[in-house]
């Protein structure tokens, strides 16, 4: 975030969130994630997109935290909780990093959409390399979200990163559209 | 009226008169002429710190001092963990103070570059430098925020939410960058309940009153002597800049505190200037008090230089030393509200 900013808060799971979760979960698991989440919104007023958060809390301290945020220097926050998506223009969201984190501290398993990935895969998705036919475990695809990328994982059930799906003529390849090698590649 | 700045700056002088007018210089130049990467006000210092085990402070290397990671329990177990970093080729065996800690003996790459290191079950950090987290209690947090006040990169913040995941933390750091660093370790190790702002810590109390806080201060970093690539010479005038920020930090975490809250300030400096002399003065002219401090590792200095040290710092302040720890040079000192 960066100065002259909006954020904008609301309790539990804004609808584009939760839609997009839905790709992956079930309702019941969206359901147990929204009693213990704020959703907040920032937006730079130069920006036609804007950054997606989660704070996952107590549900009892859930309602403090507006009136937290309008006692610090909101221009000046750097993070709610955990980014999990971006919002460009048109309401659909691109889920982050951040998004398979909440899930996995959760404890809610992807049971739709991914893809799980041989473990040598699953180490070179992590260097930014596509998934080849071959080291698919399992696809799940969800012809719902055909837009959303699919969460990678690996043998073990553990996400990875994103990726979109290409067909070829030897099955289906996985583009690798975010993995979690970006934690060191971005030199952040 | 002498300001507290102007007092700190009288008062330390007046110290380091005494170190120069007692140190026997024959001792000083034998000393820098082993450790030429040393100031000579930082070997006075020492020297008259811890006399002649002031050496092997100084002799002490890079390959003496544990090498850890914090195993992050939000996500995934000791245990499990080593079990799957043993399947690498790691040879680890358990923090001797801390339950969720791990010594990497032997490593066949850097713990850095391993795909659990990505997956959030663990970060690198300091053997010393993970025990300022414990210290300020942060699973008996009831009402108000916990307050990190110079959060960095977030490597203790995103610990204080492995210890209570459930309670609203408040991160501060002057430096952009380093809050950037922080907003993905916090992904990256599902720490879902920082909020972290760009701010100088030295105005929470306008802000936020707390029930706990951290106060990592800014310091000379004199504990990293053990590590080349990280030792600085610091003169006497360095010392005492940082010691007036220091006190300016502490100053402003006391007024943030909510009545009995608890404040833990930690450095990872063995000067006592940083440390004692400094929560000697905040114990003096403000509404706090020495704490018992639980910690492993060496009481606190009572006598040093002359300078005026409370004698309660000795229970509330506890130090970590290269040369016995094994560990980063590393202060930890507990405090509580009136």
């Amino acid at each position: 975030m960066h100065t002259k900013e909006k954020i904008k808060c609301t309790i539990g799971l804004t609808e584009p969130l939760a839609t997009l979760l839905q790709c992956y979960t079930t309702k019941e698991n969206i359901g147990k994630l929204k009693e213990k989440t704020i959703t907040c919104t920032a937006r730079k007023t130069t920006q036609p997109y804007s950054y997606i958060f989660v704070m996952t809390i107590e549900a009892a301290r859930i309602k403090q935290i507006p009136q937290l945020l309008a006692s610090l220097e909101t221009n000046n926050v750097v993070t709610i909780g955990i980014q999990v998506a971006i919002n460009p223009a048109g309401n659909k969201l691109i889920p982050a990093l951040g998004l398979l984190s909440i899930l996995r501290k959760a404890e809610i398993k992807p049971i739709k959409h991914y893809a799980r990935v041989s473990d040598k895969a699953a180490t070179l998705y992590t260097y930014g390399r596509d998934i080849l036919p071959s080291s698919i475990i399992e696809l799940n695809i969800n012809e719902k979200c055909k837009d959303k990328p699919v969460i990678v994982l690996t043998r073990e059930w553990e996400p990875i990163g994103y990726g979109h799906i290409q067909p070829t003529d030897q099955g289906v390849l996985i583009r690798n559209s975010l993995d979690i090698g970006w934690y060191l590649r971005s030199g952040v | 009226m002498t300001t507290m700045p102007k007092l700190i700056e009288l008062e330390l002088n007046k110290a380091y008169k005494h170190i120069e007018n007692t140190i026997k210089q024959e001792k000083l130049e034998k000393t820098l002429s082993k450790h030429p990467w040393l100031h000579p006000h930082q070997a006075a210092r020492y020297l008259t710190l811890l006399g002649d085990e002031a050496e092997e402070l100084f002799s002490t290397t890079e390959k003496e001092i544990m090498k850890t990671i914090r195993v992050n329990t939000l996500l995934t177990t000791p245990s499990r963990l080593e079990k799957r970093l043993r399947e690498k080729g790691f040879r680890t065996r358990p923090h001797p103070y801390i339950s969720y800690g791990i010594v990497v003996v032997e490593q066949p790459y850097s713990p850095g570059a391993t795909i659990e290191y990505l997956l959030g079950y663990y970060t690198i950090q300091g053997p010393a430098s993970m025990l300022a987290v414990p210290a300020l209690k942060p699973e008996e947090a009831k009402e108000k925020p916990i307050v990190d006040m110079c959060a960095g990169a977030g490597i203790k913040t995103t610990q204080i939410s492995q210890h209570n995941p459930h309670h609203t933390i408040i991160a501060l750091d002057t430096n952009r960058r380093k809050l950037a660093a922080l907003k993905n370790n916090a992904s990256r190790l599902a720490a879902a309940n920082i909020i972290a702002v760009n701010m100088d810590a030295r105005k929470t109390p306008e802000h936020i009153k707390a029930e706990k806080i951290l106060l990592d201060a800014p310091c000379s970093g004199e504990g990293l002597l053990p590590f080349p690539a990280r030792r600085r010479k610091r003169s006497f005038n360095d010392i005492i800049s940082r010691t007036k920020i220091q006190y300016s930090l502490l100053e402003a975490a006391v007024k943030a505190l909510t009545e009995e809250g608890t404040l833990v300030y930690s450095t990872c400096s063995l000067a006592v200037e940083e440390n004692e002399y400094v929560i000697s003065l905040a114990i003096k002219n403000s509404d706090i008090e020495a704490s018992h401090n639980p910690l492993p590792g060496e009481p606190g200095v009572e006598d040093y230089a002359n300078l005026p040290i409370d004698p309660r710092v000795k229970n509330a302040c506890k130090r970590f030393y290269p040369h016995i720890h094994h560990t980063e040079g590393f202060t930890v000192c507990i405090l509580r509200k009136k």
